[in-house]
């Protein structure tokens, strides 16, 4: 059915997959893991005949049949023009069909008929799913398919996957960075990177006294309907009680579209909440975001950059760069070297105070993060920095963080 | 929807305000130029302004002539002596039964091969179409007049301002359409519904023309604009008795009621043709009512 | 190509005259009206004119027109759309609704209304300086509204937020880091609008609203092409229409080229 052979894949950046040689036959399970940035998804496009076209591909990659593609990323995955039914039926043999699968996958009447932008990230992760299966693929290829699905989603998800396969006897190449999905699909494992814990500097012990106490945050979004009046449309934070002290390292987890992003630029004051209260008001916050990469504006140099935080180019020094890179371009310097430079001036202003990270470690290389906590560290025991992670990455917040919380639908838990 | 609309009403009278307020403080009016015209002696010129209260101050005039807008008088050719009205509409029918059939022709020829270049993945058109679009309608005009000659075509007919209008059109149509059909076969759900083997049928009718209509119904008003623009050189230029050449006529003799008429008609129409537009496209996509509606 | 091409077009347009023997506006009635010679090489006019002379005349007065008008009307979009943009509130949908109204009438039409306002018989320098400025006021309202939206767009960048999150002020940021973002919108949209607003001057020249005669320039060479029964025996009338289409299709080239690179760059 699938058959890779010596594929080997780079883009300009680099290789991202290498002599990679596989076969799948009929009824074949294989779940593929491997850290962010380990091909997964390349492999997949490929695959599903959706590769990038600047990739420089070598080797074999065939599948024959039909391909059921799931996507990781289900934003611009689904026409914004057609209802949730209509994207599954136009792949499905009748419109019954189509919403019995919808159905099962817990999307109701309701949900059925509304458009992409009416529905949350995992309930369009749930239309790809029906998509791919209506059209029943003798392959079945899915990226992260529950990578924004709650417990009972999750559960739903599997079983229709697992159903499908059952009954048809089609293979499966699935891939996910939680293992315990391969499990519950009965996958053979294939691994692209080994699986190893990323050698992280140890977080040191914490002061106990408090820097920060959010108490009872709320905030709610609002949209203007036909005559103007604004109707209550998300609720991004229930009530929201934390206390950060000195020197710690919080870890914030959730699935998307939890509330995560809401409470870090609360905390930033880049936006206003409802009620509730962050108190002390001075502490300086800074907010590190998800692409650190692009905080540099590409037109100035490093030192510019810097200066702007008041951060001395010393810094650099200490996330392993040298200083005398200050008069570079940003453009000179790779993503992975940006973003170090990012983090760092972001950590220096926010010195003595918070310093949230938004995502900002998840795309980069295990050595940029290296660097990047190891400063973050320093300065934690230097000057009694506190520091919020914001994370999907499990490794990273178990050996980075104090304390692990987790937020789902606004509500810490 | 409703503020939308109410815009448009005070744009239509700010465009009043804008065309009057230029002509009131304009040196010179219809008499001035009439100065030398024997059938007119001096004191006769001052009596003549008093009459027609042009010897008032502009936001006197201003409100008379809004008001008697409002009744429907437009006031009057000052070089014909009849009603702007009057005047106005056989020349607004004339220059309309050429304008809308090129319009629409072009529109439709335009998407059409848009479509069918996009699909080929044709790389020649566009460019050929850009030089089109950029080259002068005077030229375009005068090379048309010169094939008319040399095929012995009789000029009078509406052939050539139609043909005129529809090379000014086509062309500036096609290059949106091209890049507004390729940006959607190009769109990650486009790709992944063809690649779920969909016939090629149903993906251009579900998935990527209703895409690539968005950027293109935001086109319709800036497209009749267009139109209308080129129509004044082209009917100048073929001699075809529309609205271009009375509205040459009149800027030349300052025959200002006429020009006014003009530009507030043509400026409602444009106004209405994108309020039409928003229209259409509050209609067609549904994303708008979410997210927009507020931002108006 | 297209680049070199448009080079030496505009560069012999401005040069050309220096080394034209003839005066566009002297008249030679012996030579009227003849087909091209040696001499004349694209012919004479009716009046004896040198048509060479005054292609190259025409053609210096309408480029540095149109360039003078590009330039005039991209500094006052930029700095309606950059106030609109860095103000915000009010006064950004205050600038964006006059915006609105000038869009809203065909700009051909405006421009001839507003040049009606003005007295016909002006100097031809006055002439010249009146179109520049009408040109300009009546095309503003378009590249406003690019950089303004281009503004907006820049100030959500994530090196804008991370300025503001250090506490930057204000003024500093758009300095910085937004008024140069905007450098590729205004070359693309000069390169689009240089040859529009020739073409402005052309037309409005031809309808009789330009420095009028005898004052050389191209929008007075293609008045021939209205009298058309005449071209038959004239045929050479039509020469310097021709050779204006070079510099339309090489800027149309250049245009489309630009625009693409800065379309993708973003």
């Amino acid at each position: 059915m699938v058959v890779v052979d010596q594929l080997r894949v780079s883009y300009a950046g680099g290789c991202v997959l290498d002599s990679l040689s596989f076969t799948l036959r009929p009824g074949d399970r294989v779940g593929i893991s491997g850290a962010s940035g380990s091909g997964k998804t390349t492999l997949l496009t490929i695959l599903a005949g959706l590769g990038n076209p600047s990739a420089k591909v070598s080797g074999r990659a065939a599948v024959a049949g039909k391909v059921g593609y799931i996507p990781q990323e289900a934003t611009h995955s689904l026409s914004p023009f057609l209802r949730a039914i209509d994207q599954v039926a136009e792949f499905a043999k009748s419109r019954d069909e189509a919403a019995s699968l919808l159905s099962r996958l817990g999307l109701d009447e309701r949900r059925r008929n509304s458009f992409p932008h009416q529905l949350s990230g995992g309930e369009r992760q749930r239309v790809l799913i029906a998509q791919a299966l209506a059209m029943r693929p003798s392959v079945v290829l899915a990226d992260e398919p529950t990578a924004n699905l709650d417990e009972a989603a999750e559960a739903s998800a599997i079983a229709a996957i697992d159903d499908y396969l059952m009954k048809s006897g089609g293979a499966l190449l699935i891939a996910s960075h939680q293992e315990s999905v391969f499990a519950r699909l009965q996958c053979r494992i294939h691994r692209l990177t080994p699986f190893t814990e990323t050698p992280l500097p140890p977080a040191h012990a914490a002061a106990a006294e408090l820097l920060l106490r959010v108490d009872r945050l709320t905030k709610t979004y609002c949209h203007r309907d036909f005559f103007l009046r604004s109707r209550p449309a998300v609720c991004a934070l229930a009530g929201v009680s934390l206390d950060i002290h000195r020197g710690e390292t919080i870890a914030l987890v959730g699935p998307s579209g939890s509330g995560k992003t809401t409470l870090a630029r609360c905390l930033a004051r880049r936006e206003t909440w409802d009620s509730g209260e962050i108190s002390p008001g001075e502490v300086r916050v800074q907010l590190a975001q998800q692409e650190p990469s692009e905080s540099l504006n590409p037109r100035g140099t490093i030192a510019a950059a810097l200066g702007e935080a008041q951060a001395s180019p010393d810094v650099l020094e200490s996330v392993g760069l040298s200083a005398t890179w200050a008069n570079r371009r940003v453009t000179d310097l790779s993503e992975g070297q940006r973003a170090r430079v990012a983090i760092a001036r972001s950590a220096c202003a926010a010195r003595g105070g918070l310093l949230i990270l938004d995502e900002s470690l998840a795309s980069l290389d295990p050595d940029s993060i290296r660097a990047a906590a190891g400063h973050i560290c320093e300065l934690q025991r230097e000057s009694g920095m506190a520091c919020l992670l914001i994370t999907h990455r499990a490794d990273l917040a178990q050996s980075l963080a104090h304390r692990i919380l987790s937020i789902r639908e606004g509500r810490l838990e | 929807m409703i503020r939308r609309a109410l815009a448009s009403l005070l744009q239509i009278v700010a465009i009043s305000a804008i065309a009057f307020f230029l002509f009131s403080v304009a040196p010179g009016d219809f008499y001035s130029a009439e100065r030398l015209s024997p059938q007119l002696h001096g004191r006769s010129i001052e009596q003549w302004r008093a009459a027609r209260g042009l010897d008032r101050p502009w936001p006197v005039r201003y409100a008379r002539w809004i008001e008697s807008c409002a009744r429907g008088d437009f006031g009057t050719s000052l070089a014909y002596g009849i009603p702007v009205t009057r005047l106005v509409a056989p020349r607004v029918v004339r220059s309309a039964v050429i304008l809308f059939p090129a319009w629409i022709f072009g529109w439709i020829v335009a998407v059409c091969t848009a479509a069918w270049a996009a699909r080929r993945r044709d790389r020649m058109l566009e460019p050929a179409m850009t030089i089109l679009n950029m080259s002068p309608e005077v030229i375009v005009v005068s090379v048309l007049l010169w094939i008319g000659v040399a095929l012995r075509i009789p000029l009078e007919r509406a052939w050539l301002p139609s043909m005129g209008l529809i090379l000014a059109i086509a062309p500036l149509v096609f290059i949106h359409a091209f890049r507004a059909v390729s940006e959607a076969q190009s769109a990650n759900f486009v790709r992944i519904a063809a690649s779920r083997g969909i016939a090629s049928r149903r993906l251009w009718i579900r998935f990527i023309l209703p895409a690539a209509a968005n950027p293109l119904i935001s086109l319709i008003g800036p497209s009749l604009a267009a139109a209308i623009g080129s129509s004044l050189v082209i009917e100048a230029m073929s001699g075809w008795p529309g609205l271009g050449p009375l509205f040459l006529e009149a800027v030349q003799s300052r025959d200002y009621d006429v020009v006014q008429a003009v530009v507030v008609m043509l400026g409602a129409v444009l106004t209405f043709t994108n309020l039409a537009a928003d229209l259409i496209l509050y209609r067609l996509d549904p994303r708008i009512h979410l997210n927009t509606d507020g931002a108006h | 190509m297209a680049r070199i091409s448009l080079i030496v077009i505009v560069a012999l347009l401005l040069a050309g005259p220096l080394f034209c023997p003839f005066d566009p506006i002297a008249q030679d009635r012996e030579a009227a009206s003849s087909p091209p010679t040696i001499h004349h090489w694209l012919g004479t006019d009716d009046y004896g004119r040198d048509l060479a002379a005054r292609f190259l005349y025409g053609g210096r007065w309408s480029i540095l027109t149109g360039a003078a008008a590009t330039l005039l009307a991209l500094t006052l979009g930029w700095i309606a759309g950059g106030a609109a943009g860095f103000i915000g509130g009010a006064a950004d949908a205050i600038i964006m609704m006059v915006a609105e109204w000038f869009l809203a009438v065909p700009w051909l039409y405006l421009l001839v209304a507003a040049r009606a306002a003005m007295p016909l018989d002006l100097s031809p320098r006055v002439a010249m300086l009146a179109i520049i400025l009408l040109i300009a006021i009546v095309n503003w309202a378009r590249p406003a509204r690019l950089v303004r939206g281009l503004v907006l767009t820049l100030s959500r960048k994530g090196y804008v937020e991370a300025a503001r999150g250090f506490g930057v002020p204000r003024w500093k940021i758009f300095v910085r880091h937004i008024l140069p973002g905007t450098a590729g919108l205004l070359t693309a949209q000069a390169l689009l609008l240089f040859p529009r607003f020739v073409l402005a001057e052309v037309t409005l020249s031809f309808l009789g609203l330009g420095a009028g005669e005898p004052h050389p320039s191209w929008g007075a060479l293609i008045l021939p092409l209205k009298q058309i029964y005449l071209l038959s025996d004239h045929w050479w009338t039509l020469l310097p229409t021709l050779l204006m289409l070079p510099f339309f299709v090489a800027t149309a080239i250049l245009a489309q080229g630009l625009e693409k690179r800065y379309r993708l760059s973003r």
